[in-house]
């Protein structure tokens, strides 16, 4: 028997060593947080999923928080770091469900368009040249609802004019053509800096029967001179018909190394007059738009959250008769104002989350509320906390901040 | 089997004394590491609070506090299991031809035994596989001495608190050897067998027919990872990094896997019993 000891050994150490290792951090040895229902419906809560990151020391981890508790990265499987790595935020799940052979290969919300008798797709394909800089195509597929015939084709531009950099912001589908609006990046040479930017907003007309570009034209633009920019309104549905888009257009001033806000305006873009149109938005709101906190466009109306002294203010606006339609005050207590602030809207209900910078390290919790906006009713009202009794992390160095509220 | 598990642990017994030497070096290199480490630091926290006046908090907020894996990224501690992994690639090969030019072609002896001559195959490669375990294995043992003897040294408010699973995840390179997830590490190191199994028939290729083996040997390696790495290249060439859904790529993966480990042993297996010389 002597003669197999030193094997014997060996196998005993990796079984035992290996063994306790993966059942004790199947445990999971970070700290688990969850959300704690205050008053109202738990029902509500369940579609939430709350992104962000878990950090001690030199230790960074993402972290999915919702009703069922704590996920980390490195605590997911094998196939949940695939999962991450082929199918990104996961943001076209239902239509992946629907239309699997379809959806292959295809990503990005703003990339659809769907209405009774068709799903479209329409990208940018690049060509890489010598000079760096880029031939682009775009690429258009779409899936008919009934007959499940799909059809591609890929369409150059009307000009070669290189950028560098296109991205698709929005496809609507009218009649028997395809507006694409796209955000072309190009190098500004009229700029006194090397690396100086100008960005454009195109919106391209394709004849859906002769695949063809019809028309191009630039709605929108904004250069880095001018330290401005523009930024898209988040839809609730991106992949609805609609017939504008919604873009927040900031001028910023450099002091102190810092960016500093001077001048917005909430602009509407038709895409089917092409109008470009300042949307007369009341003052209170107009100085009060954060890019952190960008509002809220659902096709009927255009909805704001707002930072106040006294608490956070939710605003409807509607567009088509430039009125406020109404205007719903959560007041906080004084622990629960906090220094993050996350605004999504979904199905009509407002959510609403407001966290310290350190949760764990900091006694007061991240709170949660979501807020039906027909009837300005609190919905309900729940708290992120450590899972262990005495709401502290106490034990490491330890803590979670907060990045991104996402309703499924 | 009874055959294998005697020709594994005869296999394990030949390389015993080196591999105890690597795990006395890891050990060694490694406790010093921390030891070295810690005192250095506290020598200079010492010096910044006596001679340069900084108050215990000042120190902290300016230089930020010690934490394990700050150890981790020296040489100290990474030096030994880069000579062990080393090691382990370099006795792949060994493992095969000390048997051919040892002292007495020992292969002549192993190739009379009455056993199949795919024991020996996979005798060798689950001895090896075995010796790369207890290496992580014993990194694991470590592992809690050392952030305990970490802790002895440095005071409590001068370091940061961190649980293992924290360190491991803290440092990314040993996170390619430790997976935090017992998937991942079932992944991993079923990778790293197919590989010992590749490897292992290029050495036959070699030794079948010697320089004309030695390209046969390469390319199949080559073949092997191209195969292996296929649903990855085919995303390249389409410029869509998702082609596949998740399941489906895992499921592919597994059975090309699978495939080139099966290859591997068939032609190991013809190579062994008919082209083999000695």
């Amino acid at each position: 028997m002597k003669r197999y000891l030193k094997s014997s050994l060996i196998i005993l150490a990796i079984f035992l060593c290996l063994g306790t290792f993966y059942l004790k951090s199947a445990a999971t040895s970070n700290p688990q947080f969850v959300l704690k229902n205050l008053s109202g419906s738990e029902k509500e809560a369940n579609s939430i999923v709350i992104q962000g990151y878990y950090q001690n020391d030199r230790l960074m981890d993402n972290v999915r928080i919702s009703s069922k508790g704590t996920v980390y990265d490195s605590s997911m499987s094998i196939l949940g770091k695939i999962d991450k790595h082929l199918l990104g935020f996961g943001e076209n799940q239902q239509l992946e469900k629907e239309y699997r052979s379809f959806m292959r290969g295809k990503t990005g919300v703003n990339s659809f368009y769907q209405d009774k008798d068709a799903l479209i797709y329409a990208n940018v394909i690049f060509k890489h040249s010598s000079v760096g800089l880029q031939d682009f195509r775009f690429e258009v597929s779409s899936i008919e609802k009934d007959t499940k015939a799909v059809h591609s084709s890929q369409i150059q531009p009307l000009n070669d004019k290189r950028y560098l950099y296109v991205s698709v912001e929005d496809i609507q589908r009218q009649g028997n053509s395809l507006k694409i609006l796209t955000r072309n990046v190009a190098d500004d040479h009229t700029a006194k800096a090397i690396d100086a930017q100008r960005q454009e907003l195109h919106m391209y007309t394709i004849d859906l029967d002769s695949k063809k570009v019809v028309d191009d034209r630039t709605v929108m633009t904004a250069s880095d001179r001018e330290n401005a920019n523009f930024y898209m309104l988040q839809e609730t549905d991106m992949t609805q018909p609609n017939d504008s888009a919604f873009y927040y257009k900031v001028i910023s001033k450099q002091s102190e190394g810092r960016e500093e806000q001077v001048d917005g305006e909430l602009i509407c873009v038709n895409l089917k007059t092409y109008q470009v149109q300042k949307v007369a938005i009341p003052k209170e709101l107009q100085e009060n738009i954060s890019l952190n906190v960008m509002p809220y466009y659902d096709n009927k109306m255009i909805y704001f959250a707002i930072d106040t002294k006294e608490g956070i203010k939710v605003v409807s606006f509607d567009q088509k008769t430039d009125r406020v339609v109404n205007r719903i005050n959560l007041k906080f207590d004084k622990k629960d104002l906090a220094e993050r602030f996350n605004f999504t809207v979904k199905n009509r209900k407002a959510y609403l989350l407001t966290s310290p910078e350190k949760i764990g390290q900091n006694p007061q919790p991240a709170t949660l509320s979501v807020i039906d906006f027909s009837t300005g009713n609190r919905l309900y009202k729940g708290v992120i906390t450590v899972k262990n009794a005495n709401n502290q992390l106490s034990k490491t160095d330890g803590f979670i901040s907060l990045e991104r509220l996402m309703v499924e | 089997m009874n055959r294998y598990m005697k020709l594994v642990n005869y296999e394990i017994n030949r390389f015993f004394k080196i591999y105890f030497s690597l795990l006395m070096i890891t050990f060694l290199s490694q406790i010093a590491g921390v030891l070295i480490m810690s005192k250095g630091y506290i020598n200079e926290v010492n010096r910044a609070l006596l001679d340069q006046g900084y108050s215990k908090n000042e120190y902290i907020q300016h230089f930020g506090k010690m934490s394990f894996p700050q150890i981790m990224d020296s040489l100290w501690f990474f030096g030994p299991i880069g000579v062990c992994a080393a090691a382990m690639i370099f006795y792949m090969f060994l493992i095969w031809y000390r048997d051919w030019f040892g002292k007495n072609t020992f292969i002549y002896r192993l190739f009379m035994l009455p056993t199949s001559r795919l024991n020996i195959f996979f005798s060798k490669a689950t001895a090896i596989f075995f010796m790369v375990l207890g290496l992580i294995a014993f990194q694991l043992l470590l592992l809690p001495l050392q952030n305990g003897l970490f802790q002895w040294i440095v005071p409590a408010d001068f370091r940061s608190l961190m649980t293992i699973g924290e360190i491991l995840c803290a440092n990314t390179n040993i996170g390619l050897i430790i997976p935090t997830t017992f998937s991942e590490f079932l992944s991993y190191y079923s990778i790293g067998f197919i590989l010992i199994l590749v490897v292992f028939t290029a050495i036959l290729f070699e030794r079948s027919y010697r320089l004309k083996g030695i390209v046969l040997g390469i390319l199949y390696m080559i073949l092997a990872g191209a195969v292996f790495l296929s649903p990855i290249l085919i995303m390249i060439f389409l410029q869509s990094n998702h082609f596949f859904y998740p399941l489906e790529f895992l499921l592919i993966e597994i059975g090309l896997g699978i495939l080139i480990a099966f290859t591997s042993i068939w032609i190991s297996h013809y190579l062994l019993n008919k082209k083999v010389t000695v």
